[in-house]
Protein backbone atom coordinates (compact mmCIF):
# COMPACT_ATOMS: atom_id res chain seq x y z
CA UNK A 1 0.00 0.00 0.00
CA UNK A 2 1.44 3.34 -1.08
CA UNK A 3 0.70 6.08 1.44
CA UNK A 4 3.30 8.67 0.54
CA UNK A 5 2.24 11.96 -1.02
CA UNK A 6 4.47 13.86 -3.42
CA UNK A 7 4.44 17.62 -2.93
CA UNK A 8 6.89 19.33 -5.28
CA UNK A 9 10.28 17.65 -4.96
CA UNK A 10 9.54 15.88 -1.68
CA UNK A 11 7.31 13.16 -0.30
CA UNK A 12 5.17 13.24 2.83
CA UNK A 13 5.27 9.87 4.63
CA UNK A 14 1.47 9.70 4.82
CA UNK A 15 -1.53 11.88 3.93
CA UNK A 16 -2.67 12.92 7.44
CA UNK A 17 -1.21 16.15 8.80
CA UNK A 18 -2.21 18.44 11.66
CA UNK A 19 -3.48 21.87 10.65
CA UNK A 20 -1.76 25.16 11.34
CA UNK A 21 -2.92 26.94 14.47
CA UNK A 22 -4.33 23.79 16.04
CA UNK A 23 -1.08 22.06 16.99
CA UNK A 24 1.05 24.98 18.25
CA UNK A 25 4.69 24.33 17.48
CA UNK A 26 4.29 20.58 18.01
CA UNK A 27 5.86 20.33 21.46
CA UNK A 28 2.56 21.19 23.18
CA UNK A 29 1.12 17.85 22.04
CA UNK A 30 4.26 15.74 22.33
CA UNK A 31 3.14 13.99 25.51
CA UNK A 32 -0.23 13.02 24.01
CA UNK A 33 0.41 12.30 20.34
CA UNK A 34 2.85 9.89 18.70
CA UNK A 35 4.35 12.40 16.28
CA UNK A 36 5.95 9.63 14.22
CA UNK A 37 2.46 8.76 12.98
CA UNK A 38 1.84 12.19 11.48
CA UNK A 39 2.17 12.95 7.79
CA UNK A 40 3.21 16.50 8.69
CA UNK A 41 2.92 19.16 11.33
CA UNK A 42 1.80 22.48 9.86
CA UNK A 43 3.21 24.98 12.36
CA UNK A 44 1.48 27.91 13.99
CA UNK A 45 1.70 30.84 11.53
CA UNK A 46 4.98 32.77 11.66
CA UNK A 47 5.16 36.50 10.98
CA UNK A 48 8.40 38.52 10.98
CA UNK A 49 7.43 40.36 14.18
CA UNK A 50 5.99 38.79 17.35
CA UNK A 51 2.23 39.25 17.61
CA UNK A 52 0.27 39.22 20.88
CA UNK A 53 -2.94 38.25 19.06
CA UNK A 54 -6.47 39.58 19.29
CA UNK A 55 -8.48 40.84 22.25
CA UNK A 56 -10.49 38.41 24.41
CA UNK A 57 -12.58 36.34 24.30
CA UNK A 58 -11.03 34.63 21.30
CA UNK A 59 -13.11 31.51 20.91
CA UNK A 60 -16.68 30.34 21.22
CA UNK A 61 -18.27 27.00 20.47
CA UNK A 62 -21.09 26.98 17.92
CA UNK A 63 -23.36 24.09 16.85
CA UNK A 64 -20.83 21.43 15.75
CA UNK A 65 -18.27 24.17 15.24
CA UNK A 66 -15.69 26.48 16.76
CA UNK A 67 -15.50 30.19 15.99
CA UNK A 68 -12.08 31.69 16.67
CA UNK A 69 -10.35 35.02 16.47
CA UNK A 70 -6.80 34.28 17.62
CA UNK A 71 -5.21 36.87 15.36
CA UNK A 72 -2.02 35.03 14.38
CA UNK A 73 -0.59 35.24 17.91
CA UNK A 74 2.98 34.01 17.47
CA UNK A 75 6.51 34.43 18.81
CA UNK A 76 7.88 36.14 15.69
CA UNK A 77 10.63 35.03 13.33
CA UNK A 78 13.64 35.54 15.64
CA UNK A 79 12.26 33.49 18.50
CA UNK A 80 10.85 30.97 16.03
CA UNK A 81 14.38 30.36 14.79
CA UNK A 82 16.04 30.31 18.21
CA UNK A 83 13.36 28.45 20.20
CA UNK A 84 11.12 26.46 17.88
CA UNK A 85 13.41 25.20 15.10
CA UNK A 86 15.52 23.22 17.62
CA UNK A 87 12.30 21.40 18.66
CA UNK A 88 11.61 20.42 15.06
CA UNK A 89 15.02 18.79 14.83
CA UNK A 90 13.90 16.02 17.18
CA UNK A 91 10.46 15.53 15.59
CA UNK A 92 10.10 12.28 13.61
CA UNK A 93 7.79 13.87 11.00
CA UNK A 94 8.03 16.70 8.46
CA UNK A 95 7.37 20.22 9.72
CA UNK A 96 5.76 22.60 7.24
CA UNK A 97 6.00 26.21 8.34
CA UNK A 98 2.87 28.30 7.94
CA UNK A 99 3.90 31.79 6.81
CA UNK A 100 1.84 34.99 7.26
CA UNK A 101 2.39 38.71 6.93
CA UNK A 102 0.92 42.09 6.19
CA UNK A 103 2.69 42.60 2.86
CA UNK A 104 4.90 40.86 0.28
CA UNK A 105 8.07 41.77 2.11
CA UNK A 106 6.87 40.01 5.28
CA UNK A 107 6.18 36.74 3.47
CA UNK A 108 9.46 36.92 1.55
CA UNK A 109 11.46 37.68 4.66
CA UNK A 110 10.13 34.68 6.57
CA UNK A 111 10.79 32.27 3.68
CA UNK A 112 14.19 33.78 2.92
CA UNK A 113 15.41 33.52 6.51
CA UNK A 114 14.05 30.02 7.12
CA UNK A 115 15.13 28.44 3.86
CA UNK A 116 18.63 27.47 4.97
CA UNK A 117 17.29 25.31 7.83
CA UNK A 118 16.86 21.62 7.06
CA UNK A 119 14.25 21.36 9.84
CA UNK A 120 11.88 23.25 7.57
CA UNK A 121 10.41 20.67 5.16
CA UNK A 122 8.36 23.20 3.25
CA UNK A 123 6.01 26.16 3.50
CA UNK A 124 2.30 26.72 3.70
CA UNK A 125 1.59 30.29 2.68
CA UNK A 126 -1.32 31.65 4.68
CA UNK A 127 -3.29 33.84 2.28
CA UNK A 128 -6.50 33.17 4.09
CA UNK A 129 -6.56 34.15 7.78
CA UNK A 130 -9.88 35.96 8.33
CA UNK A 131 -8.84 37.44 11.69
CA UNK A 132 -6.25 40.10 10.94
CA UNK A 133 -6.80 43.54 9.51
CA UNK A 134 -3.88 43.60 7.09
CA UNK A 135 -2.71 41.02 4.58
CA UNK A 136 -3.84 37.43 4.44
CA UNK A 137 -7.49 37.37 3.42
CA UNK A 138 -7.30 40.64 1.49
CA UNK A 139 -4.46 39.13 -0.59
CA UNK A 140 -5.95 35.66 -0.82
CA UNK A 141 -9.10 36.81 -2.56
CA UNK A 142 -7.25 38.49 -5.43
CA UNK A 143 -5.99 36.03 -8.10
CA UNK A 144 -3.46 38.44 -9.62
CA UNK A 145 -1.99 39.12 -6.22
CA UNK A 146 -1.83 35.42 -5.31
CA UNK A 147 -0.01 34.63 -8.55
CA UNK A 148 2.47 37.46 -8.04
CA UNK A 149 3.32 36.63 -4.45
CA UNK A 150 3.55 32.90 -5.17
CA UNK A 151 6.05 33.63 -7.96
CA UNK A 152 8.19 35.79 -5.68
CA UNK A 153 8.25 33.10 -3.00
CA UNK A 154 8.92 30.39 -5.59
CA UNK A 155 12.08 32.24 -6.60
CA UNK A 156 13.29 32.18 -2.98
CA UNK A 157 13.03 28.46 -2.30
CA UNK A 158 13.03 25.06 -3.97
CA UNK A 159 11.23 23.49 -0.99
CA UNK A 160 7.59 22.48 -1.28
CA UNK A 161 5.40 25.59 -1.44
CA UNK A 162 1.74 25.17 -0.53
CA UNK A 163 -0.77 28.00 -0.85
CA UNK A 164 -3.54 27.91 1.76
CA UNK A 165 -6.80 29.09 0.24
CA UNK A 166 -9.74 30.88 1.78
CA UNK A 167 -13.33 29.76 1.18
CA UNK A 168 -14.47 33.36 1.66
CA UNK A 169 -14.40 34.13 -2.07
CA UNK A 170 -16.81 33.83 -4.98
CA UNK A 171 -14.64 31.50 -7.03
CA UNK A 172 -12.05 29.50 -5.09
CA UNK A 173 -10.94 27.68 -8.27
CA UNK A 174 -9.68 30.93 -9.82
CA UNK A 175 -7.46 31.55 -6.77
CA UNK A 176 -6.14 27.99 -6.96
CA UNK A 177 -5.33 28.46 -10.66
CA UNK A 178 -3.43 31.64 -9.81
CA UNK A 179 -1.38 29.79 -7.18
CA UNK A 180 -0.57 27.06 -9.71
CA UNK A 181 0.41 29.64 -12.33
CA UNK A 182 2.71 31.31 -9.79
CA UNK A 183 4.57 28.05 -9.26
CA UNK A 184 2.93 26.56 -6.16
CA UNK A 185 3.48 22.84 -5.53
CA UNK A 186 0.11 22.33 -3.88
CA UNK A 187 -2.85 24.18 -2.41
CA UNK A 188 -4.56 23.50 0.90
CA UNK A 189 -8.22 24.22 1.22
CA UNK A 190 -10.00 25.39 3.13
CA UNK A 191 -9.10 27.88 5.84
CA UNK A 192 -11.92 28.92 8.20
CA UNK A 193 -15.19 30.48 7.08
CA UNK A 194 -16.04 33.98 8.28
CA UNK A 195 -18.71 33.75 10.97
CA UNK A 196 -20.30 35.75 13.76
CA UNK A 197 -22.04 34.97 17.05
CA UNK A 198 -24.10 37.63 18.81
CA UNK A 199 -24.76 37.60 22.54
CA UNK A 200 -28.47 38.45 22.69
CA UNK A 201 -28.22 39.59 26.32
CA UNK A 202 -25.37 42.01 25.69
CA UNK A 203 -26.73 42.71 22.20
CA UNK A 204 -23.19 42.62 20.82
CA UNK A 205 -20.91 40.13 19.05
CA UNK A 206 -19.21 37.70 21.42
CA UNK A 207 -15.83 38.22 19.71
CA UNK A 208 -14.48 41.76 20.16
CA UNK A 209 -13.42 41.77 16.50
CA UNK A 210 -17.03 41.03 15.55
CA UNK A 211 -16.32 38.16 13.20
CA UNK A 212 -14.11 35.11 13.51
CA UNK A 213 -13.19 31.99 11.58
CA UNK A 214 -15.48 28.96 11.77
CA UNK A 215 -14.01 25.45 11.88
CA UNK A 216 -15.19 22.02 12.96
CA UNK A 217 -17.66 19.43 11.65
CA UNK A 218 -20.10 22.18 10.62
CA UNK A 219 -17.89 23.25 7.71
CA UNK A 220 -17.03 19.85 6.26
CA UNK A 221 -19.43 19.94 3.29
CA UNK A 222 -18.05 23.37 2.36
CA UNK A 223 -14.52 22.00 2.39
CA UNK A 224 -15.45 18.94 0.34
CA UNK A 225 -17.11 21.12 -2.31
CA UNK A 226 -14.10 23.44 -2.39
CA UNK A 227 -11.69 20.54 -2.92
CA UNK A 228 -13.93 19.16 -5.65
CA UNK A 229 -14.01 22.50 -7.48
CA UNK A 230 -10.32 23.21 -7.06
CA UNK A 231 -9.23 19.74 -8.13
CA UNK A 232 -11.08 20.15 -11.45
CA UNK A 233 -9.26 23.42 -12.10
CA UNK A 234 -5.61 22.57 -11.35
CA UNK A 235 -3.05 19.79 -11.78
CA UNK A 236 -1.05 20.20 -8.56
CA UNK A 237 -2.09 18.29 -5.40
CA UNK A 238 -4.91 19.55 -3.20
CA UNK A 239 -4.72 19.15 0.57
CA UNK A 240 -8.20 18.91 2.08
CA UNK A 241 -9.04 20.62 5.38
CA UNK A 242 -12.26 21.39 7.15
CA UNK A 243 -14.27 19.48 9.70
CA UNK A 244 -12.50 16.13 9.51
CA UNK A 245 -13.34 14.26 12.72
CA UNK A 246 -12.83 10.67 11.69
CA UNK A 247 -11.49 8.51 8.87
CA UNK A 248 -14.77 8.60 6.94
CA UNK A 249 -14.52 12.38 6.66
CA UNK A 250 -10.94 12.16 5.40
CA UNK A 251 -11.95 9.49 2.86
CA UNK A 252 -14.66 11.84 1.56
CA UNK A 253 -11.97 14.45 0.95
CA UNK A 254 -9.74 11.93 -0.84
CA UNK A 255 -12.66 10.86 -3.04
CA UNK A 256 -13.38 14.51 -3.83
CA UNK A 257 -9.87 14.89 -5.18
CA UNK A 258 -7.61 15.60 -2.19
CA UNK A 259 -4.15 14.03 -2.16
CA UNK A 260 -3.69 14.61 1.56
CA UNK A 261 -5.68 16.04 4.47
CA UNK A 262 -5.19 18.08 7.61
CA UNK A 263 -6.89 17.55 10.96
CA UNK A 264 -7.56 20.70 12.99
CA UNK A 265 -10.35 21.18 15.48
CA UNK A 266 -10.73 17.40 15.92
CA UNK A 267 -7.31 17.25 17.58
CA UNK A 268 -8.66 19.51 20.34
CA UNK A 269 -11.49 17.06 20.88
CA UNK A 270 -9.32 13.95 20.68
CA UNK A 271 -5.54 14.27 20.32
CA UNK A 272 -5.52 10.73 18.95
CA UNK A 273 -7.75 11.78 16.02
CA UNK A 274 -4.94 12.11 13.40
CA UNK A 275 -3.59 8.65 14.21
CA UNK A 276 -7.09 7.16 14.15
CA UNK A 277 -7.82 8.82 10.80
CA UNK A 278 -4.71 7.32 9.22
CA UNK A 279 -5.57 3.87 10.56
CA UNK A 280 -9.08 4.24 9.14
CA UNK A 281 -7.79 5.29 5.71
CA UNK A 282 -5.52 2.24 5.61
CA UNK A 283 -8.36 -0.09 6.60
CA UNK A 284 -10.59 1.42 3.91
CA UNK A 285 -7.88 1.07 1.25
CA UNK A 286 -7.41 -2.56 2.18
CA UNK A 287 -11.12 -3.27 2.09
CA UNK A 288 -11.65 -1.40 -1.20
CA UNK A 289 -8.42 -2.76 -2.69
CA UNK A 290 -6.94 0.65 -3.33
CA UNK A 291 -3.18 0.44 -3.85
CA UNK A 292 -2.29 4.09 -3.50
CA UNK A 293 -3.88 7.42 -2.64
CA UNK A 294 -4.07 8.19 -6.36
CA UNK A 295 -6.55 5.34 -6.71
CA UNK A 296 -9.11 7.41 -4.82
CA UNK A 297 -9.12 9.88 -7.68
CA UNK A 298 -10.72 7.52 -10.16
CA UNK A 299 -13.91 8.29 -8.25
CA UNK A 300 -13.71 12.08 -8.39
CA UNK A 301 -17.31 13.19 -8.98
CA UNK B 1 -0.33 14.77 31.00
CA UNK B 2 -2.02 11.62 29.73
CA UNK B 3 -5.22 10.80 27.90
CA UNK B 4 -7.11 7.92 29.48
CA UNK B 5 -10.49 6.29 29.70
CA UNK B 6 -11.74 6.36 33.28
CA UNK B 7 -14.84 4.95 34.94
CA UNK B 8 -17.28 6.72 37.21
CA UNK B 9 -17.48 5.68 40.83
CA UNK B 10 -20.16 8.18 41.72
CA UNK B 11 -21.83 11.33 40.41
CA UNK B 12 -24.01 13.01 42.99
CA UNK B 13 -25.55 16.39 43.64
CA UNK B 14 -23.79 18.10 46.57
CA UNK B 15 -25.65 21.43 46.28
CA UNK B 16 -28.35 22.76 44.03
CA UNK B 17 -27.03 22.25 40.45
CA UNK B 18 -23.56 21.32 41.75
CA UNK B 19 -22.34 17.77 41.32
CA UNK B 20 -19.34 15.86 42.56
CA UNK B 21 -18.08 13.27 40.11
CA UNK B 22 -15.59 10.67 41.27
CA UNK B 23 -13.75 8.31 38.94
CA UNK B 24 -11.08 5.67 39.19
CA UNK B 25 -7.92 6.54 37.28
CA UNK B 26 -4.26 5.86 37.12
CA UNK B 27 -1.44 8.39 37.28
CA UNK B 28 2.26 7.67 37.63
CA UNK B 29 4.19 9.12 40.56
CA UNK B 30 5.39 12.10 38.47
CA UNK B 31 1.93 12.79 37.06
CA UNK B 32 -0.26 12.91 40.18
CA UNK B 33 -2.87 15.70 39.93
CA UNK B 34 -2.07 18.45 42.42
CA UNK B 35 -4.51 20.92 44.02
CA UNK B 36 -5.12 23.66 41.45
CA UNK B 37 -4.53 21.47 38.40
CA UNK B 38 -7.33 20.51 36.04
CA UNK B 39 -8.52 17.90 33.58
CA UNK B 40 -10.43 18.10 30.32
CA UNK B 41 -13.33 15.79 29.65
CA UNK B 42 -14.87 14.68 26.37
CA UNK B 43 -18.61 14.68 26.89
CA UNK B 44 -20.64 12.44 24.59
CA UNK B 45 -19.69 11.35 21.10
CA UNK B 46 -20.18 14.74 19.46
CA UNK B 47 -20.37 16.77 17.38
CA UNK B 48 -22.30 18.74 20.03
CA UNK B 49 -20.98 19.51 22.51
CA UNK B 50 -17.82 19.64 20.45
CA UNK B 51 -14.90 20.73 22.61
CA UNK B 52 -13.61 19.03 25.72
CA UNK B 53 -14.65 20.77 28.92
CA UNK B 54 -12.12 21.76 31.61
CA UNK B 55 -12.75 21.03 35.31
CA UNK B 56 -10.46 21.53 38.29
CA UNK B 57 -9.54 18.53 40.39
CA UNK B 58 -11.48 18.52 43.66
CA UNK B 59 -9.45 15.64 45.07
CA UNK B 60 -7.17 12.74 44.31
CA UNK B 61 -6.15 9.77 46.41
CA UNK B 62 -5.34 6.11 45.83
CA UNK B 63 -6.30 5.96 42.18
CA UNK B 64 -9.51 7.88 42.62
CA UNK B 65 -10.07 11.50 41.53
CA UNK B 66 -12.91 13.95 42.05
CA UNK B 67 -14.18 17.04 40.28
CA UNK B 68 -17.06 19.37 41.08
CA UNK B 69 -19.14 20.84 38.27
CA UNK B 70 -22.19 23.01 37.91
CA UNK B 71 -25.04 21.95 35.67
CA UNK B 72 -25.47 24.95 33.40
CA UNK B 73 -25.77 23.81 29.80
CA UNK B 74 -26.20 20.88 27.42
CA UNK B 75 -22.70 19.50 28.14
CA UNK B 76 -22.98 19.49 31.92
CA UNK B 77 -26.59 18.19 31.60
CA UNK B 78 -25.14 15.17 29.83
CA UNK B 79 -22.49 14.80 32.54
CA UNK B 80 -25.15 14.93 35.24
CA UNK B 81 -26.90 12.03 33.54
CA UNK B 82 -23.88 9.73 33.80
CA UNK B 83 -23.98 6.79 36.18
CA UNK B 84 -21.57 4.61 38.13
CA UNK B 85 -19.49 2.50 35.76
CA UNK B 86 -19.89 4.79 32.76
CA UNK B 87 -16.67 5.59 30.87
CA UNK B 88 -15.19 9.04 30.43
CA UNK B 89 -12.30 10.22 28.21
CA UNK B 90 -10.03 12.55 30.21
CA UNK B 91 -6.72 14.37 29.69
CA UNK B 92 -4.86 15.20 32.91
CA UNK B 93 -3.21 16.59 34.88
CA UNK B 94 -3.09 19.99 33.18
CA UNK B 95 -1.91 23.44 34.24
CA UNK B 96 -0.10 24.56 37.37
CA UNK B 97 -0.84 24.03 41.06
CA UNK B 98 -1.56 26.38 43.97
CA UNK B 99 1.77 27.66 45.31
CA UNK B 100 2.52 26.36 48.80
CA UNK B 101 2.26 28.93 51.60
CA UNK B 102 5.46 29.89 53.39
CA UNK B 103 5.92 28.53 56.92
CA UNK B 104 5.18 31.89 58.54
CA UNK B 105 2.07 32.58 56.43
CA UNK B 106 -1.57 31.91 57.28
CA UNK B 107 -3.38 30.57 54.18
CA UNK B 108 -6.81 32.11 53.57
CA UNK B 109 -8.80 30.04 51.06
CA UNK B 110 -11.83 31.64 49.43
CA UNK B 111 -14.26 29.88 47.09
CA UNK B 112 -17.36 31.00 45.24
CA UNK B 113 -19.61 28.69 43.24
CA UNK B 114 -17.73 26.22 41.10
CA UNK B 115 -14.48 27.49 42.65
CA UNK B 116 -15.14 25.23 45.61
CA UNK B 117 -13.59 22.20 43.85
CA UNK B 118 -9.94 23.30 43.68
CA UNK B 119 -10.21 25.17 47.00
CA UNK B 120 -11.55 22.14 48.90
CA UNK B 121 -8.80 19.96 47.42
CA UNK B 122 -6.19 22.50 48.51
CA UNK B 123 -7.73 22.79 51.98
CA UNK B 124 -7.57 19.02 52.45
CA UNK B 125 -3.93 18.94 51.34
CA UNK B 126 -3.08 21.67 53.87
CA UNK B 127 -4.92 19.77 56.60
CA UNK B 128 -2.93 16.64 55.80
CA UNK B 129 0.20 18.69 56.39
CA UNK B 130 -1.23 19.92 59.72
CA UNK B 131 -1.37 23.49 58.45
CA UNK B 132 -3.74 25.96 60.06
CA UNK B 133 -5.89 27.83 57.52
CA UNK B 134 -9.09 29.84 57.07
CA UNK B 135 -11.64 28.50 54.56
CA UNK B 136 -14.52 30.64 53.31
CA UNK B 137 -17.17 29.52 50.85
CA UNK B 138 -19.72 31.92 49.39
CA UNK B 139 -22.97 31.38 47.49
CA UNK B 140 -26.16 33.22 46.53
CA UNK B 141 -28.23 31.21 49.01
CA UNK B 142 -27.69 28.27 51.33
CA UNK B 143 -28.98 25.70 48.85
CA UNK B 144 -25.98 26.42 46.58
CA UNK B 145 -23.50 25.59 49.35
CA UNK B 146 -21.94 22.11 49.31
CA UNK B 147 -23.28 19.54 51.78
CA UNK B 148 -21.26 18.24 54.71
CA UNK B 149 -19.97 15.19 52.84
CA UNK B 150 -18.09 17.47 50.41
CA UNK B 151 -16.85 19.80 53.15
CA UNK B 152 -15.87 16.91 55.47
CA UNK B 153 -14.21 18.26 58.61
CA UNK B 154 -12.64 21.35 57.05
CA UNK B 155 -14.22 23.96 59.36
CA UNK B 156 -15.49 26.19 56.58
CA UNK B 157 -17.03 29.62 57.11
CA UNK B 158 -20.03 30.37 54.90
CA UNK B 159 -21.33 33.58 53.40
CA UNK B 160 -24.63 33.86 51.52
CA UNK B 161 -26.15 36.84 49.73
CA UNK B 162 -29.48 36.27 51.51
CA UNK B 163 -28.06 35.26 54.88
CA UNK B 164 -29.81 31.88 54.78
CA UNK B 165 -26.62 30.14 55.95
CA UNK B 166 -23.56 31.72 57.53
CA UNK B 167 -22.74 35.39 57.27
CA UNK B 168 -25.25 37.61 55.49
CA UNK B 169 -23.03 39.13 52.80
CA UNK B 170 -20.12 38.34 50.51
CA UNK B 171 -16.99 36.31 51.12
CA UNK B 172 -15.14 39.58 51.71
CA UNK B 173 -17.52 40.35 54.59
CA UNK B 174 -16.66 36.93 56.00
CA UNK B 175 -12.91 37.57 56.10
CA UNK B 176 -11.55 37.73 59.65
CA UNK B 177 -10.39 41.13 60.90
CA UNK B 178 -7.21 39.59 62.26
CA UNK B 179 -5.04 36.62 61.32
CA UNK B 180 -2.74 34.51 63.53
CA UNK B 181 0.10 35.12 61.04
CA UNK B 182 0.59 37.23 57.89
CA UNK B 183 -2.18 36.07 55.53
CA UNK B 184 -1.69 34.62 52.07
CA UNK B 185 -4.83 34.53 49.94
CA UNK B 186 -6.02 31.82 47.55
CA UNK B 187 -9.22 32.47 45.60
CA UNK B 188 -11.30 30.64 43.01
CA UNK B 189 -14.73 31.76 41.88
CA UNK B 190 -16.44 34.39 39.76
CA UNK B 191 -14.13 37.17 38.56
CA UNK B 192 -15.76 39.95 40.66
CA UNK B 193 -15.20 37.82 43.77
CA UNK B 194 -11.55 37.15 42.96
CA UNK B 195 -11.03 40.80 42.13
CA UNK B 196 -12.44 41.77 45.53
CA UNK B 197 -10.11 39.33 47.30
CA UNK B 198 -7.21 40.69 45.24
CA UNK B 199 -8.03 44.26 46.41
CA UNK B 200 -8.21 43.05 50.01
CA UNK B 201 -4.82 41.37 49.62
CA UNK B 202 -3.37 44.60 48.19
CA UNK B 203 -4.74 46.50 51.20
CA UNK B 204 -3.00 44.06 53.55
CA UNK B 205 0.11 43.88 51.35
CA UNK B 206 -0.44 40.10 51.25
CA UNK B 207 0.24 37.70 48.37
CA UNK B 208 -2.81 36.40 46.53
CA UNK B 209 -3.19 33.56 44.03
CA UNK B 210 -6.27 33.22 41.87
CA UNK B 211 -7.49 30.42 39.61
CA UNK B 212 -8.73 31.89 36.33
CA UNK B 213 -11.33 30.60 33.92
CA UNK B 214 -11.67 31.12 30.17
CA UNK B 215 -13.28 29.24 27.30
CA UNK B 216 -10.77 26.59 26.25
CA UNK B 217 -10.21 24.67 23.04
CA UNK B 218 -7.05 22.55 23.25
CA UNK B 219 -6.28 22.71 26.98
CA UNK B 220 -2.57 22.04 26.39
CA UNK B 221 -1.19 25.43 25.32
CA UNK B 222 -1.35 25.00 21.55
CA UNK B 223 -4.26 27.08 20.28
CA UNK B 224 -3.84 30.43 22.13
CA UNK B 225 -7.63 30.54 22.55
CA UNK B 226 -7.98 30.69 26.35
CA UNK B 227 -5.86 33.76 27.05
CA UNK B 228 -6.53 36.42 29.69
CA UNK B 229 -5.11 39.95 29.92
CA UNK B 230 -2.02 40.61 32.01
CA UNK B 231 -0.62 43.84 33.41
CA UNK B 232 3.04 43.32 32.47
CA UNK B 233 5.11 43.28 29.33
CA UNK B 234 3.49 40.09 28.04
CA UNK B 235 -0.02 41.22 27.17
CA UNK B 236 -1.76 37.84 27.36
CA UNK B 237 -1.30 34.53 29.15
CA UNK B 238 -2.83 31.16 28.39
CA UNK B 239 -5.06 29.96 31.22
CA UNK B 240 -4.45 26.30 30.30
CA UNK B 241 -0.65 26.27 30.10
CA UNK B 242 0.55 29.40 31.92
CA UNK B 243 -2.17 29.03 34.60
CA UNK B 244 -4.84 28.42 35.69
CA UNK B 245 -3.25 29.74 38.91
CA UNK B 246 -1.87 33.28 38.62
CA UNK B 247 -0.51 35.89 41.00
CA UNK B 248 -3.48 38.25 41.30
CA UNK B 249 -1.15 41.22 40.77
CA UNK B 250 -0.36 40.00 37.25
CA UNK B 251 -4.02 40.03 36.16
CA UNK B 252 -5.56 42.99 34.40
CA UNK B 253 -8.86 43.00 36.27
CA UNK B 254 -10.87 45.65 34.45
Amino acid sequence: MELTVRIGNRKLPNPVGVASGTFGYGSEYEELVDLSGLGAIYSKAVTPEPRPGNDIPRIIETPAGLLNSIGLANVGLDRFISEKLPLFRRFPCPVIVNVAGKNDEDYCRVVEELDEYDEVWGYEINLSCPNVKEGCLAFGSNPAYVEGLTRKLRDLSTKPMIIKLTPNVTDIASIAKAAEAGGADAVSCINTLVGMVIDIHKKAPVLPAGTGGLSGPAIKPVGIAAVYRVKRAIHIPVIGIGGIQGADDAIEYLLAGASAVQIGTATFVDPAAPVKVLAGIKAYMEKERLESLKDFHQYIP
Amino acid sequence: MVQQKVHLRHNREIARDYFELEFSCHFTETNIPLPGQFLTVKIGEGPAPLLRRPFAFAGYENGSARMIYQRRGPGTDMLAGMREGDGLDIIAPLGNAWPEPEKNEHPVLVAGGIGMGPILYFARSLKEKYRDFTLIIGARTGEYLPDSSAIENLAALFATDDGSIGIHGTVVDALPSQYPAPPRFYACGPNPMMWAIHRKALELDAPCSVSMEQTMACGVGACMGCVIRLTGHERYARVCADGPIFDSRDIQWN
